[in-house]
C-alpha cells in the first residue's frame, strides 16, 4: 500500500510541478505568460524538445540513455541543409534516414560490442559534432527560402499531435513499448520471458535517431540554416525534461510518454517566464539548476540506483 | 511519506518564490549586468531629463560576464539609467535556432526594440519577419551583412534600422602585419569554430596576412567555449608539437582566452619568444604588455552596442536619426605600451565610461534637437584613447564604472 502510495505521489509532483510553473510566471509576467501569442511561442520553442524527448523515452524506459542527440539534430539539420539546396522536399527524408542509420550505428555499438550505452553515445557525441564541422564547411549552411513555410504553427501542432499520440499507443499497447519498459525493470527477467533484447536497444536508438532528423530538420526551417552548433546542449535539454517530467531514468514499468510531454512543456515555459519576468541571466542558470535537482530527488527511484547500462 | 512530500514542496516552493523574489527585487538597484530591468537610479531626476516613455531595450548576446560582454552590458545600463529605458539580456544563444528562440522571448517580454550580435547572415530573414510581425525594431551589434540576398531582405524592412561594425577582416590582416615585423614565421591560431561571422573575418585577414608576408599557420584550435585551463593545455599541445612555433594568434581573447596562453606560456619560459596577438581585450592588459607577455592587441569595442542601442532609442522616442538603415563604424583600439594600457582602462573602461551623462543625452535627438546621424556617426568614427582623452582628460567624472 505504502509502495503504491509513494508511485502515485510520485506521478503527481510532475502535473503539480507544471501547475506550479505556470501559475507562478502568470503572476510575475503579469499575465503575459497565457497570452495566446506567448503560448504559441513557447510551443514553438518546446516542440523540438517533446519530439525528442518523447523519442528518447523508449532508450530511457530500457534504463539507457542516449547523449548523442544534440550531435545527432547537429549533423542531419546540415545535411538536411545541403540535401535542400538541390531538392527541397528530398531534406526531412534524408534527415531522418542518415538518423535511423546513425542512431542503428549506436545500437550495433551499444548491443554487439557490449560497450556500455552512455560511453558509446558520448563518444558519438564527439564523432558527429566533428563530422559536422567538416560538412558544415564554412560552418553554416543556409536553406533556401522556399523551406520556411515548414516553421508553421499548424503543422507543428499536427505533428506533435500526431508523434504523442502514436508514441502513447505504441508505448502502452504494443509489444515495442511493453518490452522496452521490460527491460529497464529487469534485463534478466525480459531475457529469459523471451524479450528480443538486441532488437528492442536497436530499435530504441534508430527510433531516437531518427526523430533527432526531424528535429533536425525543424531546427533548420526555423533559423533559416544550419550549423555546426545547431542542436548544442539538445541532449541535455532532453535529459532535464524527462526528469522534470518525472521519468524515472531507471527506466521500467513506471516510463510514461507523458513524463516526456509535461517535462518538456515545463521547462519550455521556465525558460520564456524566466525571460519574460526579466530575471537576471545568472540567477536563471541557478533556478534551472536547483530546479532540477528537487525533481530528480522528487522522482528518483532511491532503491534503483542501476541508472546507466 | 505523503507529508514529507507536502512539506517538502511547501518548503522549496517558499525557499524558491523568495529566492525569485529576492532576484527581482535586485532588478531595480541599477548597474549590474544581467537580463534584468535597470530602473531609472535618480528618483528624484527631474521628468526632462528622461525621454517620454521607458522604452524596454533587448539585447541578444553571448555573454554578458565575460570582458567584452560585461563592459557593453555595463555601458548600455549606465546610458539607459541616464535616459530613462530598460535593459534585458538574453544570453541563452548556444546555436542558430537559440538566437531565434532568445529573440522571440525577448518579444514576449515587451522588448520594444532589440539588438542582436547574429552568430550568421544565415539568420537575419528570420529575425526579420519575427520582427516585422510583432512590430519591433531591430539593429545589429559587431555585425554586418555580408550575404547581399540576405542583405536586400533585411534592409527593406521597415524594423530593421541598421548595424554599428569593426572592420574586422582587416584588424586579422593587421595582427598578421604584426606577427611579421616582429619576425615571426610559424604562427598557431586560437579561433572560433567556423561559422561565426567575427572569428571567420578576423581569420580570412590573418591568412592573407600569412600569405602575403610569406607566414605559416602551422595548426590551430577551435572551440567556442575555450577556458583558460583548456587554453593552456591546448597550447601547452602546440608547444610540444610544433617547436618551430614563434607566435600565436588569438582570434577573440575576452573569455579568458588569452590569460590561458599568457599562463601556459610562461609556465615553460616562453614569455617574450613565442609572441602573442589577440583581438579583444581584458583587464590588466598594462602589466602583461609591461612584463611582454602581449605583443600585439586590438579591442576596447565594447562601445559597439551603444551606437546601436541610439539608433533604436531615438526611433522609438519619435525622433528617428535617418529614415534609412544605417551603418556605423566603428575603429579598433590598439594598445601599443602600457601607459596606452593606463590611460584606457582610467578613461575608456574601468575607472570611467568613454561618453558621459551629457554625452550620452546628447546623442539622443529627444534631448539635443541638433543630433544627426552624421554627427553619430563621427562620433564613432572618432573613438580612441586620444579621444576620449580629450574629451574626459581634465576631469575625473563618471568613476561609477564598477
Amino acid at each position: 500500500m505504502k509502495i503504491k502510495e509513494k508511485i502515485k505521489i510520485r506521478e503527481i509532483v510532475p502535473f503539480l510541478s507544471l501547475i506550479a510553473v505556470i501559475v507562478f510566471f502568470e503572476i510575475v509576467t503579469n499575465g503575459t505568460l497565457l497570452t495566446l501569442k506567448n503560448m504559441k511561442l513557447i510551443f514553438n520553442q518546446a516542440f523540438v524538445l517533446i519530439i525528442g524527448s518523447v523519442a528518447c523515452s523508449f532508450i530511457v524506459a530500457q534504463g539507457d540513455v542516449d547523449f548523442s542527440m544534440g550531435s545527432m539534430v547537429g549533423i542531419t539539420a546540415v545535411c538536411a541543409a545541403w540535401v535542400s539546396q538541390v531538392a527541397g522536399g528530398l531534406a526531412l527524408p534524408a534527415a531522418m534516414i542518415l538518423g535511423a542509420v546513425l542512431g542503428i550505428i549506436n545500437g550495433i555499438l551499444f548491443v554487439k560490442f557490449k560497450i556500455p550505452s552512455f560511453v558509446v553515445t558520448l563518444s558519438t557525441l564527439m564523432v558527429l559534432r566533428g563530422l559536422t564541422i567538416f560538412i558544415a564547411g564554412g560552418g553554416s549552411v543556409s536553406v533556401p527560402f522556399s523551406l520556411y513555410k515548414y516553421d508553421s504553427f499548424p503543422l507543428k501542432l499536427i505533428l506533435c499531435i500526431v508523434v504523442i499520440l502514436a508514441a502513447t499507443f505504441c508505448f502502452n499497447y504494443t509489444k515495442l513499448g511493453k518490452w522496452s519498459k521490460a527491460i529497464g525493470s529487469g534485463i534478466t527477467a525480459a531475457h529469459q520471458s523471451g524479450v528480443p533484447i538486441g532488437k528492442m536497444r536497436l530499435f530504441g536508438y534508430g527510433l531516437s535517431a531518427a526523430m533527432c532528423g526531424l528535429c533536425g530538420f525543424f531546427n533548420m526551417v526555423r533559423a533559416g540554416s544550419a550549423a555546426t552548433n545547431t542542436g548544442n546542449f539538445f541532449e541535455t535539454d532532453i535529459l532535464i525534461a524527462l526528469v522534470l517530467g518525472g521519468m524515472p531514468l531507471s527506466g521500467g514499468s513506471t516510463s510514461k510518454i507523458r513524463c516526456a510531454v509535461i517535462g518538456s512543456l515545463t521547462l519550455a515555459i521556465l525558460i520564456n517566464g524566466m525571460v519574460c519576468w526579466n530575471l537576471n541571466e545568472k540567477v536563471q542558470q541557478g533556478i534551472k539548476g536547483i530546479i532540477f535537482l528537487i525533481a530528480v530527488w522528487l522522482t528518483f527511484d532511491k532503491k534503483n540506483t542501476s541508472l546507466i547500462k | 511519506m505523503k507529508k514529507r512530500i507536502i512539506a517538502l514542496l511547501t518548503s522549496m516552493t517558499l525557499v524558491l518564490s523568495t529566492v525569485l523574489m529576492g532576484c527581482g527585487s535586485q532588478e531595480n538597484t541599477g548597474g549590474t549586468t544581467e537580463q534584468q530591468t535597470e530602473e531609472t537610479s535618480s528618483e528624484t531626476a527631474q521628468a526632462s531629463d528622461k525621454l517620454p516613455e521607458k522604452f524596454k531595450i533587448g539585447v541578444v548576446i553571448w555573454s554578458t560576464t565575460d570582458d567584452l560582454g560585461g563592459a557593453s552590458a555595463r555601458l548600455l545600463n549606465y546610458a539607459s539609467d541616464i535616459i530613462g529605458c530598460e535593459m534585458v539580456y538574453n544570453t541563452n544563444i548556444s546555436s542558430p535556432e537559440s538566437q531565434i528562440t532568445a529573440t522571440e522571448n525577448l518579444i514576449a517580454a515587451g522588448c520594444n526594440a532589440i539588438a542582436i550580435c547574429n552568430y550568421s547572415d544565415d539568420i537575419l530573414p528570420k529575425i526579420t519577419s519575427l520582427c516585422e510581425e510583432n512590430e519591433v525594431y531591430f539593429t545589429l551589434i559587431w555585425r554586418s551583412i555580408s550575404d547581399p540576398e540576405v542583405k536586400e531582405i533585411v534592409e527593406a524592412s521597415p524594423y530593421y534600422l541598421g548595424n554599428t561594425c569593426e572592420s574586422e577582416e582587416e584588424t586579422g590582416y593587421m595582427m598578421g602585419e604584426s606577427f611579421h615585423n616582429m619576425g615571426c614565421k610559424n604562427i598557431a591560431v586560437i579561433t572560433m569554430e567556423k561559422g561565426d561571422a567575427t572569428a571567420d573575418a578576423r581569420d580570412a585577414g590573418f591568412d592573407r596576412a600569412c600569405e602575403e608576408f610569406g607566414m605559416n599557420r602551422i595548426s590551430e584550435v577551435r572551440n567556442n567555449t575555450l577556458t583558460a585551463e583548456e587554453t593552456t593545455k591546448a597550447v601547452e599541445n602546440f608547444l610540444a608539437s610544433f617547436p618551430e612555433m614563434d607566435g600565436i594568434f588569438v582570434t577573440g581573447g575576452s573569455n579568458t582566452i588569452l590569460e590561458g596562453v599568457i599562463q601556459a606560456l610562461a609556465l615553460h619560459n616562453k614569455t617574450g619568444e613565442v609572441k602573442v596577438a589577440c583581438i579583444d581585450f581584458i583587464s590588466d592588459l598594462d602589466k602583461y604588455i609591461e612584463e611582454g607577455a602581449i605583443d600585439a592587441i586590438s579591442g576596447g569595442h565594447f562601445v559597439d552596442p551603444l551606437f546601436s542601442y541610439m539608433l533604436m532609442v531615438n526611433k522609438l522616442a519619435g525622433t528617428p536619426l535617418s529614415d534609412n538603415c544605417e551603418q556605423i563604424d566603428l575603429n579598433f583600439i590598439n594598445l601599443q605600451s602600457p601607459e596606452d594600457a593606463r590611460n584606457y582602462y582610467k578613461y575608456c573602461e574601468g575607472d570611467s565610461y568613454p561618453y558621459n551623462e551629457e554625452e550620452i543625452r546628447s546623442m539622443v535627438k529627444y534631448f539635443n534637437p541638433d543630433m544627426t546621424i552624421d554627427q553619430l556617426k563621427e562620433i564613432a568614427a572618432a573613438y580612441s584613447i586620444d579621444d576620449v582623452v580629450s574629451r574626459h582628460g581634465g576631469d575625473s567624472a563618471d568613476t561609477t564604472n564598477n
